[in-house]
C-alpha cells in the first residue's frame, strides 16, 4: 500500500513518518506501506490526475491532505467515507476541531484530523529587550509589530538581516501567510454564509497588504537561498517568526537562546489561526484492509504523540492534545488560543481559491522583492480571481 | 567507484522507465551514497520570473518534494554556480556545500531552450569539508547520470504518445458511430473528457428558431453527464460572452484571463457555426496542456460532424414517428407505447383514461373552405393538445380528423375535466378565413372516454370502448363529452353549445 504525506516543509516530519510506518510493519508484517512526500501542488495535481484517469495515474489508498480540501475532494468522490471504520469521531476530538472539521452528528466523515498548528508569534527574548520593555505587549498589536522591526531592523548592522523570517518555505507569500493578517483586519476569503468571494473587500485587501508590507519595507526576506530548515532566526539574521509550532530553541553562539510565543498581532480584533491536516482513505482503496488498519493505527494516541511531538506540532486528538499543553510553558496561553481558534472553511470551491491566491500573492511577492511592488495590481488580480471563484461557487 | 557506477546503472533503468522525478530521486539517493552526505538538493532554473526552483531534497534516507525559489543572487553561491556553470565548494553556517551545475540534453530537436539546474551536496559543519578529489568526483558522476535524462524524458513523451493515440482511435469510433439519438451527445462529452481529462465540458447547441444558445450536456471530471438545458443564452451580441464567441464578436479580457485553464471550440459544419463545445480546468486550474489544445483542435471538425449527424437523425426519427402537421405522435408510435402503458397501469393498479376526439364537421371545413383551412385547424388544435398535457400523456393523430390521448394515472373524472378544458380552448381558436363573411372559424369536439379498469381489461377493449362511446356522442348531436358509462342526456350540454356545420354557423364562402 502506498501513502501520500505532504512534504511541509519540514525533514523531521518525513523521518517521524519513515519511524512510524517502521514501527507499524513491525506490529502488522502482513501489511507493507511506502510513503511519498509531496508538495500541496505536486498532491493537487496527483489527485486531479487520479479523478481523471484512474487506472493510469494511481492513488494512494491513504492521503494526508489540508483539511479545507476534504469538502471539494468528498463531493467529487474522491474520498471514503469513513463512518463504518471509525465509531464515535466527534468525541475523539476537541471542540475547535470538531466545530469545523467534522459534520454533524451521524453525517459522513471523509477525513480524520490528524495534527494542527496554531499560528503565534514567536521571538527571541534576548533580542526584543534591546528595543523594547514590554515585548508581548508592542507585539500584540500590527503596529506595534512594525514599530520593533523598524528599531530591530535600525539596531542591526548585519548586512542580510531581516527582523520577520518568512515562515513560508516557498521563499514567496501565500494564502495561508496572508489569511491570519485578513482575519485580524475583519476580512474573510468568503461572505458569510459562503455565498460569495470576497477577496475583493476592503478589509480582506488590507489585510493582505498589511502581511505584504513586512517584505515592502523590507522587514521580511522574499526568495533567500537557505532559510528553510536552518533558518534565518538560527542563523541570528532574524529574531521574529510567525509559527504554528511549539517554539524551538536556537543557539547564539555558544548560549540556547529560547523564542516565546504570543498570540498573532491584532489589527482590529483578535486572531488565533488554526490550520488543521487530516488522513483520508482515497475511495480507490475501499474495501482494501491496509490503509484504514493503518489510519486507525496512526490515529491512535501513542502514535499522534510520537509524530507531532517529533516536529512541534499540535495532536488534533482530546487526550494527547492536553498532554502536549500540559508539556509545554505556554500550556496557559495555546488553551486561550483554541478557545477561539479560527480555521479554514469548508467550502468547495476554497481550495481554487486559494490557489489563485498563491499565484497572485507570489507574482506580488516577486515585484516586491524587486522593489517594484504596486497595491493597485494586486487588487486587479483580486477582482479577476474573485470573479473566477464566484462563478465555481455557482456551480460547484 | 567502478562498482558504484555499476550500481548507479543498474537502478538508472528503473528510474528512466518511471519519468523525470524518479529520474532524480534515483540521482540525489545515488550522490548522497557514494558521497557521504547528509544532504543533497536539486535546482532548476524559472527562467520566466529569474528564479531558481527547488524540485527534490534527499534527508534521512529519503527523497520528497519541496518548494522553495529563490532569486538569482550572481554574488550568492547558488548564483555563481549558474553562472560560471562550474562546480565549487561553499562553507555556511553549520554546513558544507557543494553546488554541481548541468545542462539537461533534451531529445534532438526538442523544443524550447536548453534545460539546465543546479545539485546542491550537503553535509554537516561537524563533518569534513569538499576536497577537490570530491568535488571533481562528484561533479563528474552528476554529468554522467544527466547524460541519461533525456531517456527518462523520452519515456514520459512515450506515455503521453501512446495516450494520444488511444485517444485518437478511441474518439474516432465515437464521433463515427454517434448517429444515434441524443444519447449520443453524451456519449461525445464522455469522450472527450475522459481522453482529454478536463474538469468540465459542456455543449451548448444553437437553436435558429429561437435564435438561442441552449445547453445540451455537460460531462464533470468523473465523466458524469448532466443535462444542462436549463442554460439559454440569447444568440445576441454582448448577452453573454459565449453567445459573443459563437458571433465572433468575443472580447479579450476574459479570454486572456482564461486562456490558459478555458477553451472554447466553435462547431461548425459546412461554414455553420451549430453549437459550441466548452472545455475547461477552472477547478484544479490546470493549464490545458498545448498539445492536448492542438489535438482537441484538429477532433472539432469530426466533433461538430458527429453533433450535426445527430441532430439529423433525430429530425429524420422525429419525422418518422410523429405527425408533422400536428406535431403528435402517429399512429404506430402510439400502438407501442399504449401497450407499455397499459401494463404499467395494470402493475401499478392505477386508472388510465383513453380519450378519442373527434373534429366536428372537418368534413365540410375541409370541403367548404378547402384543405390549407383544414390544415390549419389541425395544426391549432394539435398546438392546444399539446401544450395542455403533462409529461406522462401521450396524444396521436390516429387518423384524419381522430386523436387519441392517453392519460396514465387519470380517473373518469379527471380525465373528463381535462377534455373540457380542451374543448373550450379549441372553441375559442380563431381560425382566420380571408374569404369568409366572418372571417373567422371555430370549432368543436366530440369525445368519448373510457377508462381502465371500469371499462375495461384490455387495450383493444378500451380502444374499442372509446370509439364506442364517440359514436353515441356524434349520434347525439356532436359538441360534447362522454364517458363510456355515461348516458348521452346526462353528458349532453344544453341545445344552444351542440355543434354545428360551419356553413351554418359562418355562412357561405364570399369569395369563391
Amino acid at each position: 500500500m502506498k501513502i501520500w504525506i505532504l512534504s511541509d516543509y519540514d525533514s523531521r516530519k518525513n523521518l517521524a513518518v519513515k519511524n512510524l510506518l517502521a514501527r507499524f510493519h513491525a506490529e502488522f508484517p502482513g501489511h507493507k506501506a511506502e510513503f511519498e512526500v509531496l508538495t500541496r501542488r505536486s498532491l493537487w495535481d496527483a489527485l486531479f490526475a487520479h479523478l481523471r484517469d484512474p487506472k493510469g495515474s494511481p492513488a494512494a489508498g491513504l492521503i494526508e491532505l489540508p483539511q479545507s480540501w476534504t469538502p471539494l475532494f468528498s463531493k467529487l468522490g474522491l474520498l471514503s467515507d469513513l463512518s463504518g471504520l471509525i465509531e464515535g469521531p466527534g468525541a475523539r476530538y476537541p471542540d475547535f476541531v470538531r466545530r469545523t472539521c467534522l459534520p454533524a452528528e451521524g453525517g459522513s466523515v471523509y477525513a480524520m484530523p490528524w495534527w494542527a498548528e496554531i499560528v503565534c508569534l514567536h521571538y527571541r527574548a534576548d533580542s526584543l529587550k534591546k528595543v523594547s520593555k514590554d515585548p508581548q505587549a508592542d507585539l500584540a498589536s500590527w503596529d506595534g509589530l512594525l514599530k520593533s522591526c523598524a528599531a530591530l531592523k535600525a539596531a542591526c548592522r548585519k548586512k542580510d538581516y531581516y527582523p520577520v523570517e518568512n515562515s513560508n518555505p516557498s521563499g514567496a507569500v501565500s494564502a495561508v501567510d496572508v489569511l491570519p493578517c485578513v482575519w485580524a483586519r475583519g476580512g474573510d476569503l468568503f461572505s458569510e454564509g459562503f455565498s460569495r468571494c470576497a477577496v475583493t473587500r476592503d478589509e480582506t485587501v488590507r489585510g493582505m497588504e498589511d502581511y505584504l508590507s513586512l517584505a515592502a519595507r523590507g522587514y521580511m526576506p522574499l526568495f533567500e537561498e537557505n532559510f528553510h530548515e536552518s533558518g534565518f532566526l538560527v542563523s541570528g539574521l532574524s529574531d521574529l517568526v510567525f509559527s504554528g509550532r511549539q517554539p524551538i530553541q536556537v543557539r547564539s553562539g555558544s548560549r540556547a537562546v529560547h523564542l516565546r510565543p504570543v498570540p498573532y498581532p491584532s489589527s482590529g480584533r483578535p486572531v488565533s489561526p488554526c490550520f488543521v491536516n487530516s488522513l483520508a482513505l482515497c475511495s480507490c482503496a475501499a474495501g482494501e484492509e491496509g490503509p484504514a488498519e493503518l489510519l486507525k493505527w496512526l490515529l491512535e494516541p501513542r502514535q499522534a504523540r510520537y509524530f507531532t511531538g517529533a516536529f512541534g506540532a499540535f495532536p488534533c486528538h482530546r487526550q494527547p492534545l492536553e498532554d502536549a499543553l500540559d508539556s509545554t510553558r505556554h500550556g496557559a496561553m495555546y488553551r486561550e488560543l483554541l478557545e477561539n481558534a479560527r480555521l479554514r472553511p469548508g467550502v468547495t470551491a476554497y481550495p481554487t481559491c486559494e490557489l489563485l491566491l498563491d499565484a497572485a500573492l507570489a507574482g506580488a511577492a516577486l515585484r516586491a522583492a524587486e522593489r517594484d511592488y504596486d497595491g493597485q495590481d494586486l487588487r486587479r488580480e483580486l477582482i479577476k480571481i474573485q470573479g473566477e471563484i464566484d462563478y465555481l461557487l455557482s456551480i460547484y | 567507484m567502478k562498482k558504484k557506477e555499476h550500481d548507479i546503472y543498474e537502478g538508472l533503468e528503473k528510474a528512466v522507465l518511471t519519468g523525470p522525478n524518479a529520474f532524480f530521486g534515483h540521482l540525489l539517493r545515488e550522490l548522497a551514497a557514494a558521497y557521504s552526505l547528509d544532504g543533497v538538493t536539486f535546482f532548476e532554473p524559472d527562467l520566466k520570473r529569474s528564479l531558481l526552483s527547488l524540485k527534490l531534497r534527499y534527508k534521512h534516507g529519503l527523497v520528497f518534494e519541496h518548494e522553495e525559489n529563490i532569486r538569482l543572487d550572481q554574488d550568492s553561491p547558488l548564483g555563481q554556480a549558474i553562472l560560471r556553470g562550474r562546480s565549487h565548494a561553499a562553507r555556511l553556517p553549520g554546513m558544507h556545500h557543494l553546488y554541481i551545475p548541468f545542462s539537461l540534453e533534451s531529445q534532438p530537436g526538442a523544443p524550447g531552450p536548453q534545460r539546465s539546474g543546479v545539485i546542491r551536496a550537503e553535509r554537516l559543519h561537524g563533518k569534513r569539508g569538499f576536497r577537490d578529489r570530491e568535488r571533481q568526483g562528484a561533479a563528474a558522476m552528476v554529468r554522467g547520470l544527466v547524460r541519461h535524462y533525456y531517456r527518462a524524458e523520452y519515456a514520459d513523451l512515450v506515455r503521453r504518445h501512446a495516450r494520444g493515440m488511444a485517444a485518437v482511435a478511441e474518439l474516432t469510433e465515437i464521433f463515427a458511430t454517434s448517429i444515434r439519438v441524443r444519447e449520443s451527445f453524451k456519449h461525445i462529452l464522455t469522450g472527450v473528457q475522459k481522453y482529454f481529462g478536463f474538469d468540465r465540458v459542456r455543449l451548448y447547441l444553437i437553436d435558429k428558431g429561437a435564435n438561442k444558445l441552449k445547453g445540451e450536456y455537460s460531462a464533470d471530471i468523473r465523466g458524469q453527464v448532466k443535462s444542462i438545458s436549463y442554460d439559454e443564452i440569447p444568440l445576441e451580441p454582448g448577452a453573454h460572452r459565449f453567445a459573443d464567441i459563437v458571433l465572433g464578436k468575443s472580447t479579450g479580457a476574459f479570454m486572456d484571463r482564461y486562456r490558459d485553464c478555458v477553451l472554447y471550440l466553435p462547431l461548425v459544419v459546412q461554414g455553420a457555426t451549430i453549437g459550441l463545445l466548452i472545455v475547461d480546468n477552472i477547478l484544479s486550474q490546470h493549464k490545458i496542456d498545448p498539445d492536448d489544445l492542438a489535438m482537441l483542435k484538429s477532433f472539432a471538425g469530426q466533433i461538430a460532424l458527429a453533433v450535426d449527424n445527430v441532430k439529423l437523425f433525430d429530425k429524420v426519427e422525429e419525422l418518422s414517428l410523429h405527425d408533422e402537421l400536428t406535431k403528435l405522435p402517429l399512429r404506430r408510435y402510439f400502438m407501442q407505447r399504449f401497450q407499455e402503458e397499459f401494463y404499467r397501469a395494470e402493475r401499478s393498479r392505477k386508472p388510465m383514461a383513453l380519450v378519442w376526439i373527434d373534429l366536428d364537421y372537418f368534413k365540410e371545413i375541409n370541403d367548404t373552405y378547402g384543405h390549407q383551412i383544414g390544415d390549419k385547424v389541425l395544426k391549432e388544435v394539435g398546438r392546444v393538445i399539446l401544450s395542455n398535457l403533462r409529461k406522462i400523456d401521450f396524444p396521436c393523430r390516429y387518423g384524419g380528423d381522430e386523436i387519441l390521448i392517453l392519460l396514465p394515472e387519470t380517473t373518469a373524472l379527471d380525465a373528463k375535466k381535462l377534455c373540457e378544458r380542451l374543448a373550450a380552448e379549441i372553441r375559442d381558436l380563431k381560425i382566420p378565413v380571408p374569404f369568409s363573411r366572418n372571417r373567422e372559424l371555430q370549432v368543436s369536439l366530440s369525445v368519448g372516454i373510457s377508462v381502465f379498469p371500469q371499462d375495461a381489461s384490455s387495450t383493444d377493449e378500451l380502444l374499442r370502448k372509446a370509439d364506442e362511446t364517440l359514436y353515441r356522442v356524434k349520434s347525439a348531436g356532436r359538441g360534447f363529452i362522454m364517458l363510456y358509462d355515461e348516458k348521452a342526456a346526462e353528458a349532453q350540454p344544453p341545445a344552444r353549445d351542440c355543434a354545428c356545420p360551419p356553413a351554418e354557423k359562418e355562412g357561405s364562402p364570399d369569395a369563391k
